[in-house]
C-alpha cells in the first residue's frame, strides 16, 4: 500500500490528542476521530478529495480508512505509537515525531480540523461520539441495511454540505473555533437517538 | 428507513445549545473559560458523586477585565480540586455551593451564602448542577446542557471504562447499591424513593436497559452494546457487548433475586440464590452452544446477579426494618460448579446488592 503521510499525521495527532482525555484510544476510535476531523473540513466548505484519503462504513456501524490504518500500523512499527491490549498511545519518540510534522504547512490547516474534532472530548465521552455517528446522514443509510461501502459519495456529500451551511448560519457569529460545530452536530446526532 | 433531517430542527438546535449561547454573549474568551470549568467539573466529578449533591452547585469563572469582584464570606481556598472535593463531600447538603476558579489556579469554596446566580453571569460564565441537570447560565438566562444517558447523573460525570469488568464494578458500587439510576429504579415497586422491597411484577426488561444503557454510555467507543442478543432459538443473553478491531465478545446474563409483586399485591416470583446458580449453568450452556456452532470470536460470559432478597418478607409487607432488609448484604452465594475457576471463558459472578428503605423498627 502506498503511504500516505496525510494518514501517518492524522494518527500521530490524534494519539496526541487524546492522552490527555482518555489516556489510550482504540483503532475504532481513532478512524471515528479521523472522520470527524474531515466532517470539519466540510464545515469549512472544503472538498472532501483535499482530506487525502477515503472513509468506508464498515457493517459495525464504524467509519473506517484503510490508508489511516496502515498509517497507525507504520506508526507502531517505528515505536511512535504503543499498543497494549488493543489500545494505542503515543510515546515519547512519537511525540517528537509530530512536534516535527507540526512546523510543515502541509499539516496546519488538517491540524485544526483534528484539533476542533478531539476537543469535543472535553464535553462529551468518546461513547457518545461513537453512537451520535450512527445517525450520521451518510452514514446511517449503510447502516439501516447493514451493509459496508464508500462514504462521501457525492450525494452523501452535498447533503453534509447543506447541514453545516444551516449550522453554520445558526452558530451565526463567526469563530475560529472548531470544536462549537463539531459539538453542536455530535449532540444533534446523539439527540436523534432519543426520540 | 433512512434517517431524514429537518434543517430547520438542526438549526433551532444549535441556536439553543449552550456553548452557542455562550460564544454568542461572551466571545472566544467566554468559551475558552467553559471549557475551563467544565473540565474542573469534570473532575470534581472523579472525586465526589454527583447524585449526593441536593443543593445547588455552581462553578464560575469571571471574565478579565471586569472589574472587582463583590466581596463573600465564608470562603475557604484550595490549590486543587481534589482537596476541595475532601471538604465537600463534607457538605452534600448544603443549599448553595459555589466554586470559583482563579487566575492562579486556586479555587475558592464558599457555601450557605445566598448566591444571586443571574448577577453572577453578568460577570462571567457560571455552571450549574441542580437535581441532576447540567446547565450554563448566560445573562441571566438557564441555558440546560443536553443528557446523554437517563442512567447517569450528569454528562460530566460519564467515566470511559477499557474494561467490561470495572465498568460492572462501577454500576454495582454507584448505581445498583442505593438504586441511583433512574432507570432501575423504575424496577421497585413505590419506584426509586420508595421502599425498595419487592420489585413490580416481571422487572427484568427494566433491569436490562438500566445495565445496557450504563455500558453503552461509559465503555469506550470500539464497544458496541447490544440487549437480548439471540444464542440460540430459546434463550437469548440479555447483554452482548463486542469490540471492533478484534474478535473479543462478553456475553452478559442477568439474574434478579428477591420478590415481585404485582398489583393486587399478590407475590409473582420469588428468587432465591438457586437461581443464582442456574444463571451459572445457563450462562455455561451459552458458551458451549457457542463454541460448538463455530464462533471463531473470543467469548467470556459474565453472570450478572442483582440481589434484592430481604428477610423475612410477607406478601402484605410495606416496610422491612434494618437487620431483615440487609439480612443478605454481605452473604455470597456459593456456586456449584464453580465455573468461574475451571473455565476460562467465565468471569466470576459479580454480586450487586440493591439496598432497600429501611424503617427504624
Amino acid at each position: 500500500m502506498t503511504y500516505n503521510h496525510l494518514a501517518y499525521f492524522d494518527g500521530l495527532q490524534i494519539g496526541q490528542h487524546v492522552i490527555n482525555s482518555v489516556g489510550s484510544v482504540a483503532s475504532a476510535e481513532i478512524h471515528m476521530l479521523a472522520y470527524l476531523s474531515c466532517l470539519l473540513s466540510l464545515y469549512r466548505q472544503q472538498p472532501v478529495s483535499l482530506w487525502g484519503y477515503q472513509f468506508a462504513v464498515t457493517r459495525e456501524n464504524y467509519p473506517f480508512a484503510s490508508d489511516l490504518q496502515a498509517g497507525i500500523d507504520t506508526l507502531c512499527s517505528s515505536g511512535y505509537l504503543a499498543t497494549a491490549e488493543g489500545y494505542y498511545s503515543i510515546t515519547g519518540r512519537g511525540q517528537a515525531e509530530l512536534e516535527a510534522l507540526q512546523s510543515l504547512n502541509v499539516y496546519q490547516e488538517r491540524r485544526a480540523f483534528i484539533d476542533g474534532a478531539c476537543s469535543c472530548l472535553i464535553t462529551l465521552p468518546i461513547s457518545a461520539i461513537r453512537r451520535a455517528l450512527e445517525n450520521d446522514p451518510d452514514i446511517q443509510p449503510a447502516t439501516a441495511i447493514s451493509q459496508s461501502r464508500l462514504l462521501f459519495s457525492e450525494s452523501g456529500v452535498q447533503t453534509l454540505y447543506d447541514h453545516f451551511s444551516a449550522l453554520s448560519d445558526a452558530i451565526d457569529v463567526h469563530t475560529d473555533d472548531l470544536t462549537i460545530p463539531a459539538v453542536v452536530w455530535v449532540a444533534f446526532l446523539a439527540q436523534l437517538s432519543e426520540k | 428507513m433512512p434517517l431524514v433531517i429537518d434543517p430547520r430542527h438542526l438549526q433551532t438546535f444549535a441556536r439553543d445549545f449552550y456553548m452557542v449561547q455562550v460564544n454568542r454573549h461572551y466571545g472566544t474568551t467566554g468559551v475558552r473559560i467553559c471549557y475551563e470549568i467544565i473540565e474542573a467539573t469534570k473532575e470534581l466529578f472523579r472525586h465526589i458523586e454527583p447524585e449526593l449533591v441536593t443543593g445547588k452547585l455552581i462553578l464560575f469563572k469571571e471574565l478579565p477585565g471586569i472589574g472587582v469582584a463583590p466581596t463573600r464570606t465564608n470562603t475557604v481556598q484550595y490549590a486543587s480540586i481534589e482537596f476541595l472535593a475532601q471538604d465537600f463531600r463534607l457538605l452534600y447538603n448544603s443549599s448553595n455551593t459555589l466554586i470559583s476558579l482563579e487566575d492562579n489556579g486556586s479555587l475558592v469554596l464558599s457555601t450557605g451564602d445566598n448566591v444571586e446566580i443571574e448577577s453572577l453571569s453578568e460577570r462571567g460564565i457560571v455552571y450549574l448542577y441542580e437535581h441532576q441537570k447540567d446547565a450554563v447560565v448566560v445573562k441571566g438566562e438557564f441555558v440546560q446542557i443536553p443528557t446523554l444517558s437517563p442512567s447517569l447523573p450528569s454528562v460530566f460525570s460519564i467515566p470511559t471504562f477499557r474494561k467490561l469488568r470495572d465498568a460492572l464494578e462501577d454500576y454495582k458500587r454507584r448505581l445498583i447499591l442505593t438504586s441511583r439510576c433512574k432507570l432501575f429504579g423504575q424496577a421497585w415497586e413505590g419506584g426509586q424513593y420508595g421502599p425498595r422491597i419487592f420489585f413490580v411484577n416481571s422487572p427484568e426488561s427494566k433491569i436490562r436497559d438500566s445495565l445496557e444503557q450504563y455500558l453503552s454510555a461509559t465503555l469506550g467507543a470500539d464497544t458496541e452494546v447490544v440487549p437480548e442478543f439471540t444464542v440460540d432459538e430459546s434463550h437469548p443473553v440479555d447483554i452482548r457487548v463486542s469490540w471492533m478491531g478484534n474478535n473479543r465478545t462478553a456475553l452478559i446474563e442477568i439474574k434478579w433475586l428477591g420478590k415481585s409483586r404485582n398489583e393486587e399485591g399478590r407475590i409473582t416470583q420469588d428468587f432465591s440464590a438457586s437461581r443464582a446458580r442456574h444463571g451459572a449453568k445457563q450462562l455455561a450452556a451459552y458458551l458451549d452452544w457457542r463454541r460448538v456452532r463455530g464462533a471463531t470470536d473470543e467469548t467470556r460470559g459474565y453472570l450478572v446477579v442483582i440481589d434484592a432478597r430481604r428477610y423475612g418478607l410477607k406478601p402484605e409487607s410495606t416496610s422491612v426494618n434494618r437487620q431483615n432488609g440487609l439480612y443478605f448484604q454481605s452473604r455470597e452465594i456459593p456456586y456449584s460448579p464453580e465455573f468461574h475457576k475451571t473455565r476460562p471463558d467465565f468471569d466470576e459472578p459479580i454480586r450487586m446488592f440493591a439496598e432497600p428503605t429501611c424503617s427504624s423498627d
